[in-house]
């Protein structure tokens, strides 16, 4: 299904004519004058202490400028970073704790040279023994990552949850989560299930590498930066270098694919500091290979064990959740808590009982990843739901409706009401799943996650001139999703303006209002209502004036277009307002702000601001010789409570479900002992045309119950959930093979075609 | 103890220097005849030929130091694919592209030209070489597979001067050996299947000729293992396919498949062309 | 070692002087400012560098500068000569076959190229060459869309 655009003149036409001609600027396009660029040493070790570094040869060489190591944080107010725990440093300070732990770097006129330098830093490491897998790090003699208490504060929870930080060696933070009785709950129960899952390691790879461009003047820093989250980046980059935060400046151009890989604070402060030392501005472009040893999506093994009555109604879940934090913080606390809490999925429970623990390893840093939570929570819910249908001779379809959420009902105690009809997406998913066929599957699943975050604001600028032109200012980027434009049409609905008359200013931490960063699916929603009051302001200011002119009071007239109408009159404005600045003109400058506010009596510390969906169905044929899966036909659907541009939303779901798809089947980062397996763009695979569905589509529903303008909500993230469930349900539905573990490879599915003759371990009293 | 003590220096982790853009400075050498380029390599030390370029670049971007660049586009005769004898010669530049579009080919190998649609992406089609196929021969790569199959040789210019046919498998070893091309056998039918579906964990490769069969299993070996099969009719598929899985030399250790599953889809895929060479399937 | 290449690029001429280390792409967007031409994995696998060399799609990172002497290279910069879109353009815009963009020049010039040499390409033939190429935001639909509806208006501009 496609939907196609034909607002020859809007904001989106704007932007995408520029992608289109090769015209668009993106971090990785900047240039200054005198630039210089950087390049980064790598441990090859997974976990060593650094016993000497000698770049002595690399900074005679010329056109070496300087050497950053460990040595140079001294100079820091705070040396470290991470969202909420903050133990991720700089740079190396005396020990690495993955392969590609950064450990020095160089900056020098072109990359080449500093390459070459690079080449020439001697790195004396004593290697220690090295934890690769979560169990490895939780065994009594493990080798401990870290031996100071971990710095930092958890991010803000509520009533029902409780966090540990450092719980444990190798532990990083521990979340539990529950409500209502679960002991009684499971010892009620007719039949009781403990499954276990596991899900692989995943990388970004957005095609944009990381890549920032950092320049002094004095004591304030500039940036371009790639990142999602410019205030998040400014405050973070003000605490490490004890700035205030007026002097730190982040400009965000156009990026090129981030899917969480660039939220929250990266190597950033890293280039600040090359940029300092060097005393020039300094160009930092990762290869993608160096992308791929940033960051991860959190590997995962989550044991549910549910309990369910003889009606087949779901009583209480235990869940016990394991997830591979990775050498350092990064996000992993938020991962636990959204993991924890999303793990019953969109279903009524008398009682829930789980616990998300962040295991330290000796790997790649773990952390945001569309959807991150949402994913690994979904997965495991969305299989144990149907592996226990299925075991209890219910029709999975059935067994769900019976137990799903109604609109308005709490997905939690005291959190905000489902604001959506879950019954009639699926009913419309099963609709559109295509009739059976001899030979082959069919699964579905329900995947749901809060979006929003938790607590977020936003604040908005809408500038209108005396022309009736608008300028949106927000601190939303511009990545792929489409924010600009439905910023802007937010804001021409309100005034009654053609959308074609607003344009959406870049985004300047100098001179945009803030917000929390560019994820949790909150744009539009959170900093679209921001930008709808803003518009509102701006609208108020226009009819004063015009009343003021007009001499009567602004209930008086309406706004017609650019026209002022004042009973049977209409009254153009621009003569109106020339006439009265004179000059250049004026604008009416509307501020907008939204807060979701704290409450601490709901499970996240603040409500949920709403609830996104993803049905999805999948058809499959299974060569039960080799253990390939064809996946037939997809089907994804969820809500945008509202979609401004069915186009945009549909590409949104399409474009997370394809990569769900792809984690679901094939996409895994591998380790061969320490070393990672496959961390190059020829070795990791991704999804290409041929690898997708014939019968791939998306849906869309507009429940207009979001809170956002007009009823809508965030879908940025929706079409991640409960794919990879929807196809291991195809496979067992095929076959009877049950799979718990993604992706779902040829030999795994062989393996699990072959255990189908073990006798049913399933535990039914 | 003594071992260790001889061990030569590691040379740069992979991975502590990851970056692609960098390509050390070298000679170029645009050579205009085969002569002229098997000169150029023993007049200079640390030399390497280059076709398409996409492997040596690769290489180089991830730090191999190269000397000399000694570039074959500009020697004719080199690319193309004609027929000399009972002998079809697939020059070295040839293209994977060339090859995926070969009328000759196809009416001489029927098979083929199918296969080679499919091989690495059209960018790479339209510049990667047979030749720099043959001569890379990585476990996964096709080219090696194929002409094993085919039984195809080598035509190759040594440093010395010296030409030479060898058995493609045998390439690839000594860097400054020059190759000129493939030949492969026609005087009688053949034709050429393969089940790739599985690639890079496995493909198989199977050439059907009037007095007999020849398999190749690539990606688990680092040379494909070559197994030739009798035509005898009486013999099931799947009892062939299943001891040539089980006789196969040990496999490569990999993250992506365990040997088991990569020994237990040799029975499978290559039960499966068995079958399609018996039904002359395409 | 220097060395110089004679190119026409996106019409113009141009005499480089380059080192015989240098790559196209570096050559196009370091010498020439063409940054339309993306360099992502930089490995000829993703396609985001995806240039056309006398009309072959061809990976610009992996192509060293000596091996274009003498031919005719466009970039995405090249293809709306005169700010008039091409088809295939007009077509990706209008089916939204893009999100953040890294991948579309590629895209773009990879269409461009098989709608000149297949004006009416089957799906088979679509699928084979829109496989060379990887978006990570899209989930392909809307660029397959793309194609079709710039073959379908080739086929109406031929039948007319
Ligand atoms: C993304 C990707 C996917 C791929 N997928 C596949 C696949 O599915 N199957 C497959 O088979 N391959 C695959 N490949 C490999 C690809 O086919 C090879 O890279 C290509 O064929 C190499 O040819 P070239 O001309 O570019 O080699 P070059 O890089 O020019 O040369 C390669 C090597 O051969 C030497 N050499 C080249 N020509 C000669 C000659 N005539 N005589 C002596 N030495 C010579 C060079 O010195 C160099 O060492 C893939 C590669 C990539 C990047
Ligand atoms: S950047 Fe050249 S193919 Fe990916
Ligand atoms: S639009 Fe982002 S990679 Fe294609």
């Amino acid at each position: 299904m496609t939907h196609s655009h034909t607002q020859e003149s809007d904001t989106y036409f704007r932007a995408f004519r520029k992608k289109a001609t090769g015209q668009s600027v993106y971090t990785f396009d900047v240039v200054l004058p005198f630039m210089l660029h950087g390049k980064l040493l790598r441990s090859p070790h997974a976990h060593a202490r650094i016993k000497s570094i000698d770049a002595s040869k690399a900074l005679a060489m010329d056109g070496v400028s300087c050497v950053v190591t460990g040595a140079d944080l001294a100079e820091l107010a705070d040396p470290y970073y991470g969202v909420g725990l903050r133990d991720q440093p700089v740079i190396a300070i005396d020990r690495v704790r993955y392969v590609g732990d950064v450990v020095a770097a160089v900056c020098a006129v072109d990359e080449n040279t500093a390459y070459r330098a690079l080449q020439q830093i001697v790195v004396d490491y004593e290697p220690l023994l090295s934890v690769m897998t979560p169990s490895a790090a939780l065994m009594d003699d493990a080798p401990v990552l870290f031996d100071t208490p971990t710095r930092g504060v958890s991010p803000v929870i509520g009533a029902g949850s409780a966090y540990k930080i450092d719980p444990a060696p190798n532990v990083l933070y521990e979340y539990t989560f529950g409500y209502g009785d679960v002991d009684r709950a499971l010892d009620s129960a007719h039949a009781l299930f403990t499954d276990t899952f596991e899900i692989g390691r995943i990388n970004h790879f957005h095609l944009e590498p990381y890549v920032n461009v950092a320049r002094w003047t004095g004591s304030q820093v500039e940036f371009w930066s790639c990142n999602q989250d410019p205030f998040v980046l400014r405050a973070d980059v003000a605490r490490i270098f004890g700035l205030p935060v007026t002097d730190v400046r982040i400009r965000t151009p156009l990026i090129g694919g981030g899917f969480g890989g660039k939220s929250y604070c990266k190597m950033e402060p890293l280039v600040a500091l090359m940029s300092r030392k060097a005393g020039a501005p300094v160009r930092l472009a990762l290869s993608m290979d160096e992308s791929m040893l940033t960051l991860v999506k959190h590997p995962a093994s989550l044991t549910l064990t549910t309990g369910v009555d003889k009606q087949g109604l779901l009583l209480g879940r235990r869940a016990d959740i394991t997830l591979d934090g990775g050498a350092y913080s990064d996000a992993s606390t938020l991962v636990a808590i959204k993991t924890g809490f999303r793990i019953g999925g969109p279903y009524r429970w008398q009682a829930i009982d789980s616990r998300a623990r962040i295991v330290r390893t000796n790997t790649i840093p773990s952390g945001s990843f569309r959807g991150f939570g949402g994913t690994q929570a979904s997965w495991a819910s969305e299989r144990q739901i149907d592996m226990i249908a299925r075991r209890l001779g219910h029709d999975p379809v059935a067994f769900r409706k019976r137990n799903l959420l109604k609109a308005g009902e709490p997905f939690a105690p005291n959190d905000r009401g489902i604001d959506l009809d879950l019954a009639a997406g699926f009913d419309r998913l099963i609709a559109s799943m295509p009739a059976r066929t001899k030979g082959r599957g069919q699964g579905v699943a329900i995947g749901i996650k809060d979006a929003g975050g938790t607590g977020n604001h936003g604040q908005a600028l809408v500038r209108v001139n005396q022309s009736g032109q608008v300028c949106v200012s927000t601190a939303t980027v511009d990545i792929g999703q489409g924010a600009p434009s439905a910023m802007c049409r937010i804001a021409t609905e309100v005034l009654g303006l053609p959308r074609n008359t607003a344009v959406y200013a870049s985004v300047d931490t100098e001179h945009n209002p803030p917000d929390n960063g560019t994820h949790v699916s909150c744009a539009t929603m959170i900093t679209g209502l921001a930008v709808e009051a803003a518009a509102r302001d701006a609208l108020q200011q226009v009819l004063a004036f015009a009343a003021s002119q007009l001499g009567c009071t602004a209930d008086d007239i309406t706004l017609e277009g650019w026209l002022v109408r004042h009973g049977g009159a209409l009254h153009p404005l621009e003569p109106m307002i020339r006439k009265y600045f004179g000059g250049i003109g004026w604008e009416f400058i509307g501020r907008g702000a939204f807060k979701e506010p704290y409450a601490p009596a709901t499970p996240m510390g603040a409500e949920n601001v709403s609830w996104m969906p993803c049905w999805s169905g999948a058809e499959v044929e299974v060569d039960e010789e080799t253990g390939q899966v064809r996946v037939l036909s997809l089907v994804v659907g969820s809500d945008a409570g509202r979609a401004l541009d069915m186009g945009t939303c549909i590409g949104q779901v399409e474009g997370a479900a394809a990569q769900a798809f792809a984690q679901a089947m094939f996409e895994e980062m591998r380790y061969r002992g320490d070393q990672p397996d496959n961390a190059t763009p020829l070795a990791y695979r991704v999804p290409r045309v041929a690898d997708m569905p014939q019968d791939f589509r998306a849906f869309v529903m507009e429940s207009r119950l979001g809170v956002g303008p007009g009823g809508l909500k965030g879908i940025g993230e929706a079409g991640m959930l409960g794919i990879a469930a929807a196809i291991a349900n195809a496979i067992e539905d095929a076959t009877g093979a049950s799979l718990t573990k993604t992706p779902f490879t040829p030999e795994r599915v062989l393996a699990a075609l072959d255990a189908r003759q073990a006798p049913d371990i399933a535990a039914s009293k | 103890m003594l071992a260790q003590a001889i061990h030569p220096p590691a040379p740069p982790h992979p991975i502590a220097m990851r970056s692609r853009k960098h390509i050390s400075p070298f000679n170029l050498v645009r050579a205009r005849t085969v002569d002229e380029a098997g000169q150029a390599m023993a007049a200079s030390r640390n030399a390497r030929y280059v076709a398409g370029g996409i492997d040596l670049i690769d290489l180089m971007k991830s730090g191999l130091e190269v000397g000399t660049i000694i570039s074959l586009d500009a020697i004719p005769g080199l690319r193309g694919i004609s027929l000399e004898g009972d002998r079809l010669f697939i020059g070295a530049l040839t293209t994977h592209a060339d090859i995926a579009e070969s009328e000759l080919l196809h009416r001489h190998v029927p098979g083929f030209r199918e296969i080679w649609a499919t091989v690495a992406n059209l960018r790479i089609r339209m510049v990667g070489t047979f030749g720099g196929n043959l001569i890379s021969a990585l476990p996964h790569y096709d080219a090696p597979a194929a002409c094993a199959a085919l039984g195809a040789v080598g035509r190759v210019r040594k440093a010395a001067g010296e030409y030479m046919d060898a058995p493609v498998t045998a390439l690839g070893g000594d860097k400054s050996a020059l190759l000129e091309g493939t030949f492969i056998d026609v005087h009688e039918p053949v034709r050429l299947l393969a089940d790739r579906s599985l690639h890079p964990v496995l493909s198989v490769y199977l050439a059907v000729r009037p007095t007999g069969m020849r398999a190749t299993i690539a990606c688990a070996f680092a040379r494909p293992h070559v197994i030739d099969l009798p035509l005898d009719a009486s013999l099931a598929q799947a009892d062939v396919a299943a001891e040539v899985a089980a006789s196969a030399p040990a496999m490569m250790e990999s993250s992506i498949a365990s040997a088991a599953y990569q020994r237990r889809m040799i029975a499978v895929l290559l039960k499966r062309l068995l079958k399609r060479a018996a039904e002359r399937q395409p | 070692m220097r060395l110089n290449v004679n190119v026409v690029v996106n019409g113009r001429s141009h005499a480089l002087e380059v080192g015989a280390h240098e790559t196209l792409s570096d050559v196009l967007r370091e010498r020439l400012g063409l940054t339309g031409c993306k360099v992502a994995c930089d490995q000829s696998v993703c396609g985001a560098c995806t240039i056309l060399v006398d009309g072959d799609p061809v990976s610009a990172c992996s192509t060293f500068m000596f091996k274009v002497d003498d031919s005719k290279i466009t970039t995405v910069e090249g293809l709306a000569a005169g700010g008039v879109l091409t088809r295939v353009q007009e077509a990706f815009l209008q089916d939204g076959a893009f999100q953040c963009g890294f991948c579309t020049s590629g895209m773009i010039l990879l269409v461009t190229a098989l709608l000149a040499r297949d004006p009416n390409p089957d799906d088979a033939t679509v699928q084979q060459w829109l496989s060379s190429n990887i978006c990570r935001c899209t989930g392909y639909n809307s660029i397959l869309a793309a194609v079709r509806r710039a073959s379908a208006g080739l086929r109406t501009e031929a039948a007319a």
